[in-house]
């Protein structure tokens, strides 16, 4: 089937770009991470003070122009907006703070295991434990409300904020941070970088990528159209990763990661319940948002938001381990999540009205 | 919700509005009725691309025909299935 072949090519493409972009320079297990770019990127605009993570990730506006690209040739461009925003925007950043409380987003959690790095399992059982959550609190009548048509020009800003980011990568500006040491300095070419965001963008809006929506359809709807994108680009990952001499088993020494268990796993419990909400991963926050949505827009800024707290906050781990207060977050945050979730529980009345007559869709 | 509209079929075709509502809600609310139904019609308002792909090919997936018309962004499923 052609929509199955098409998904699982997508998987294929991001695998491939996610271990590619490691050995072309981007911190090892870090060839694509969406909240680690995210934080990079703000601190080179200087929201945050973390010296070794400042750096504009040219993947970063790289989703934005590649899903720009790909729903205007599909006439998918859709300016909407008005379902709950400024929940969407807490949302999103506690989603930011619990994933650099793992050390990564969904995606990276993937592309960790598919270099070795056994830490990350803690993060896949988080992974599903917090979709499986959010499954229960959907399940139950969980929503934020429709969204509504928006006038025409909201379609852009996405892509104008996404081209004034790069403006600002290639003008270099003094007021821009550059980090010199750490994860920040690990930098593939940024043509090189560009146009993988670009492609994983652009796949990504044909084919609606998204892990966690892979596990939630799997977990809600018995669909495994997703799942199976995701686990392609497991295995293209773990491919490339074994070819090239990057896969490195094991729990220690890890790049980028820490090694404690029950933090790996809520961590990324948090970021999936969260991510299950707002109805897509922070990657496919990134497409909806180059298509014109405003609430995925307004969750992007969120995101972004709660990786620079994250840093400003001393919340965020490092290899070295989970600070008291990352800790703390990390149980803050599911909790709060599911009093949101809980207090969202029928958020949206479904009309569904009886018709003996033609009903005309609009 | 759809719970207590879904016994008020017979004879006519049930209209679920789904536009604006974010995934996974309208297949969600598309599984939820069908799975109360063994045949009949129903017609699904979505405004979304990507849940159009998503309530298609999950009911097609559970046996039942899906027809598609759309109106630049909106779409209009009519999904049925015959007595067997």
């Amino acid at each position: 089937m052609m929509e199955r072949k098409g998904i699982v090519l997508a998987g294929v493409v991001v695998g491939l770009l996610g271990a590619a972009l490691a050995l072309l320079g981007n911190p090892v297990n870090m060839g694509i991470c969406v909240i680690c770019f995210l934080r990079d990127t703000a601190g080179a605009l200087g929201l945050h003070r973390a010296a070794a993570v400042q750096y504009i990730r040219p993947e970063i506006p790289g989703f934005v122009l590649g899903a720009f690209v790909s729903a205007l040739l599909l006439k998918e461009l859709r300016p909407r907006g008005g379902s709950s925003p400024a929940i969407r925007f807490l949302i999103a950043t506690l989603v930011s703070i619990s994933a650099l409380v793992f050390l990564g987003c969904p995606l990276r959690m993937v592309l960790r295991l598919a270099a070795g790095d056994l830490n990350a399992l803690w993060g896949l059982a988080g992974f599903v434990a917090g979709v499986f959550l959010g499954v229960v609190f959907l399940r139950n009548g969980y929503s934020l409300g429709r969204s509504h048509a928006l006038a025409a020009p909201n379609r852009v800003i996405a892509l104008l904020l996404a081209l004034a980011l790069l403006l600002l990568l290639v003008a270099k500006p003094p007021f821009i941070f550059s980090s010199s040491t750490g994860p920040g300095s690990m930098r593939a070419a940024v043509a090189v970088s560009l146009f993988a965001g670009l492609l994983a963008g652009f796949v990504a809006q044909r084919t609606r990528l998204c892990t966690m929506g892979g596990v939630r359809d799997l977990i809600l709807i018995r669909d495994y159209h997703l799942i199976s994108g995701f686990a392609a680009l497991f295995g293209v990952a773990l491919g490339v990763n074994i070819m090239s001499g990057a896969f490195n088993l094991g729990f220690a020494n890890q790049p980028v990661a820490h090694q404690d268990a029950l933090y790996n796993l809520l961590g990324m419990a948090g970021a999936d319940l969260g991510s299950a909400m707002l109805g897509g991963c922070p990657l496919r926050q990134f497409i909806l948002a180059g298509e014109g949505d405003q609430d995925a827009l307004i969750t992007v800024f969120g995101l972004f938001f709660g990786a620079s707290a994250a840093h400003n906050f001393g919340l965020a781990a490092s290899a070295s381990g989970v600070p008291l207060a990352g800790k703390a977050a990390a149980v803050a945050i599911i909790l709060v999540l599911s009093a949101m979730a809980y207090a969202f529980g029928s958020g949206a009345e479904i009309s569904a009205k009886k018709s003996s007559q033609e009903v005309q869709a609009g | 919700m759809t719970e207590r509209l879904t016994h008020e079929t017979i004879g006519e075709t049930l209209v679920l509005d789904t536009r604006g509502l974010s995934c996974p809600e309208p297949v969600l609310a598309t599984k939820a009725m069908l799975s109360r139904m063994h045949s009949g019609k129903i017609i699904v308002l979505l405004d979304s691309p990507a849940a159009r792909d998503n309530v298609m090919r999950v009911a097609r997936n559970a046996g039942w025909q899906v027809t598609c018309t759309s109106d630049t962004h909106e779409f209009r499923l009519e999904i049925s299935r015959e007595a067997r």
